[in-house]
């Protein structure tokens, strides 16, 4: 619709207006950018090994612009490459994620029962349980597949959002419209979807683009202690290679650095929107 | 006129939890019976706090009451199935205080009056729907329709928005609608608008109210009947003229005692209520007034007003009080009778300088 569109314009021109929301749309729109179009300008061929000595670990050249790395491939267009699985593997974990955690945090907040409360128990195992050890685990157990990744990471990092959508249900639930609507006698089928739902939405938005910034961590991580997949390298598998064949005591800066600074800058871009984001659409949170 | 509902020793308790200990119950309501006569405007007068906003919510079913019959055509509301209340609640609703909070604030107007539509009337064509919806926005007096009806509650001023709330209310043609304090929280400019823009209403689609107030004066100056509350129990009902002019229960002569008024020196006695109302969890044993009655002073403090809780006794026709004294109404309430007769009008009339 046309007022959808309008409002979506406003939110990008407030986000805009921040300065540090700015920052983070101008890397997220580089970064996005180089992902989509990088490959295709500078394809990566992972079998295009050295054949000689010399171009394993080699400085920048021309010809090179970021060097080699162990194996002689060339390290701009791996970094290129892997933007795309970073970004993938945070999108989509995220967006599992944030179903999950919508779904339970609609569901505990609105009901009153048995089921609800023991969903909210679920939730506060998973909260109380260390995350990044437990992912290592599952990912141990069902193998290095990009989509057993983002599965794992999917289905771990969906507490803290059911917390933050319920404690926001629990609010709106006793609001006078519900009461108002209820009166009129809607289901609560209906009063979960025409009036509870659309005003968690905000909240969602802002929280989905946090949790990729968590989720591309999350990977980072994964793939850095070599549970990522092999064959789609993303940054994570990148250091992992990098550290594992000794680049960091060689001293091949230009190894470590690109997927590290890529990392931290995707990490960083989804942050600032997110944070800007929230302040815009849940203005209360300002007064903290 | 005939009877449209009956209620019948409606009580809604709460158990208030404690931090550690044991709960307290809180009665809100405390067995309240009285008939609702079709066609008219019954006022709920009482303190905040005296369980008169729980009542209405009660009749309605939003509160579950604890114990007691609501009796309406037949059926006990406070029986029926969910699915069962759920289609008969176009029968009755219910106007809030707050025009802030009982709308959407993501829904447009038109969604808003449209959701009872859709929900009750599924017969209707989505033409035939638009009409009605269009049509109620011109009846509660927001003209152009088209233009509001695409609005949003935040451009709205309140007086607007309650008006809104007031076409939801009426779109599926109730028989009885709750008002709790609709005008209190708008501008006192536009308070008189709505009053008469709901009095027009009741006329012509012949409307039952149930009009909550803690506004003594504009109960007068609206209802057929008003009724009394005082923590969680009824103390007093009958026509307005009756209860305003020959009130029988101290505490509504105490709220009588006190309407403002202007010009007129008060030759009377006024009665001002001493200290807060108990807490609905503390209820004081015998009457429940006794402790800030001021005829229990005046009669030499007897024991049975702590006690005994008096029941409603019939005082003149339809009119019921529930004290163990009866008041004589030339000795308190002279004054009040002076004002009455200066502002002489036959209830219900709407004087807007009054409010």
């Amino acid at each position: 619709m046309n007022a959808r569109g309008e409002r979506l314009a406003e939110i990008f021109s407030r986000i805009w207006a921040d300065s540090f929301g700015r920052a983070g749309l101008v890397l997220l729109t580089l970064i996005i950018g180089i992902s989509i179009l990088g490959p295709i300008i500078f394809p990566f061929d992972p079998r295009e090994v050295a054949t000689s000595a010399s171009k394993i670990f080699a400085p920048p050249t021309a010809q090179h612009w970021l060097g080699t790395d162990e194996m002689g491939r060339d390290i701009f267009r791996s970094t290129l490459a892997g933007a795309r699985i970073s970004l993938l593997v945070g999108i989509t974990a995220s967006a599992i994620s944030i179903v999950i955690g919508a779904f339970v945090g609609l569901f505990s907040g609105y009901y009153h029962g048995l089921f609800s409360n023991l969903l909210m128990r679920v939730t506060d195992f998973f909260l109380a349980l260390p995350v990044t050890p437990l992912i290592i685990v599952l990912a141990s157990v069902f193998g290095q597949n990009l989509l057993i990744t983002i599965m794992v990471i999917g289905m771990t990092s969906w507490p803290s959002t059911a917390r933050i959508v319920r404690s926001l249900v629990l609010s709106i639930r006793a609001r006078q419209f519900v009461e108002r609507v209820r009166a009129i006698g809607a289901s609560d089928a209906r009063i979960l979807c025409v009036h509870i739902l659309p005003n968690v939405m905000p909240l969602i938005y802002a929280n989905t683009v946090l949790v990729i910034a968590g989720s591309v961590l999350a990977e980072a991580t994964l793939a850095f202690l070599g549970l990522g997949d092999p064959v789609r390298v993303s940054w994570g598998t990148m250091l992992h290679y990098a550290f594992v064949s000794g680049a960091a005591g060689r001293g091949v800066w230009w190894y470590l650095l690109p997927p590290g600074i890529g990392i931290v800058l995707l990490v960083l871009g989804f942050t600032l929107v997110g944070n800007t984001l929230d302040k815009i659409l849940n203005p209360r949170l300002r007064e903290f | 006129m005939a009877d449209l509902m009956t209620i019948d020793e409606l009580s809604v308790h709460y158990e208030r939890r404690r931090m550690g200990g044991c709960g307290r119950k809180v009665r809100a309501v405390d067995g309240v019976s009285l008939s609702i006569r079709r066609g008219e405007i019954l006022s709920v007068v009482g303190e905040s706090g005296c369980g008169k906003t729980t009542m209405g919510k009660a009749i309605l079913n939003i509160t579950r009451a604890t114990s007691g019959r609501i009796i309406y055509d037949g059926i006990d509301l406070a029986k029926i199935s969910g699915a069962e209340l759920r289609a008969m609640r176009r029968k009755f609703q219910m106007i809030y205080q707050d025009p802030y909070e009982s709308l959407d604030p993501r829904q447009s107007i038109y969604d808003t009056l449209l959701e009872p539509l859709l929900i009750h009337r599924r017969d209707l064509s989505s033409v035939q729907k638009r009409d009605l919806v269009m049509s109620h926005l011109e009846a509660v007096g927001l003209r152009p329709a088209e233009m509001i009806a695409a609005r949003y509650p935040h451009h709205l001023s309140g007086g607007q928005r309650q008006r809104v709330a007031i076409a939801a209310a009426i779109i599926l043609e109730p028989d009885f609608i709750v008002a709790d304090e609709p005008v209190s929280m708008l501008d006192v400019s536009v308070r008189s608008e709505i009053l008469k823009l709901m009095l027009d209403l009741q006329k012509d689609k012949d409307l039952t109210y149930m009009f909550i107030t803690h506004d003594l004066s504009l109960a007068w100056m609206i209802s057929h009947r008003i009724a009394v509350f005082y923590l969680g129990r009824m103390v007093e009902i009958g026509g307005t003229e009756e209860v305003v002019h020959r009130s029988t229960h101290p505490y509504t002569n105490a709220l009588v005692s006190v309407i403002p008024t202007v010009g007129k020196k008060m030759r009377g006695e006024r009665h001002i209520l001493a200290g807060e109302t108990p807490s609905a969890s503390e209820i004081p044993g015998g009457c429940r007034f006794h402790t800030r009655c001021w005829l229990y002073h005046d009669e030499g403090e007897p024991e049975i007003c702590r006690n005994s809780e008096p029941e409603l006794a019939e005082v003149a026709d339809g009119h019921m009080a529930a004290c163990h004294f009866k008041l004589i109404p030339s000795r308190d309430q002279q004054a009040v009778f002076d004002v009455a007769e200066r502002l002489s009008k036959p209830a219900p009339t709407l004087n807007p300088l009054g409010l």
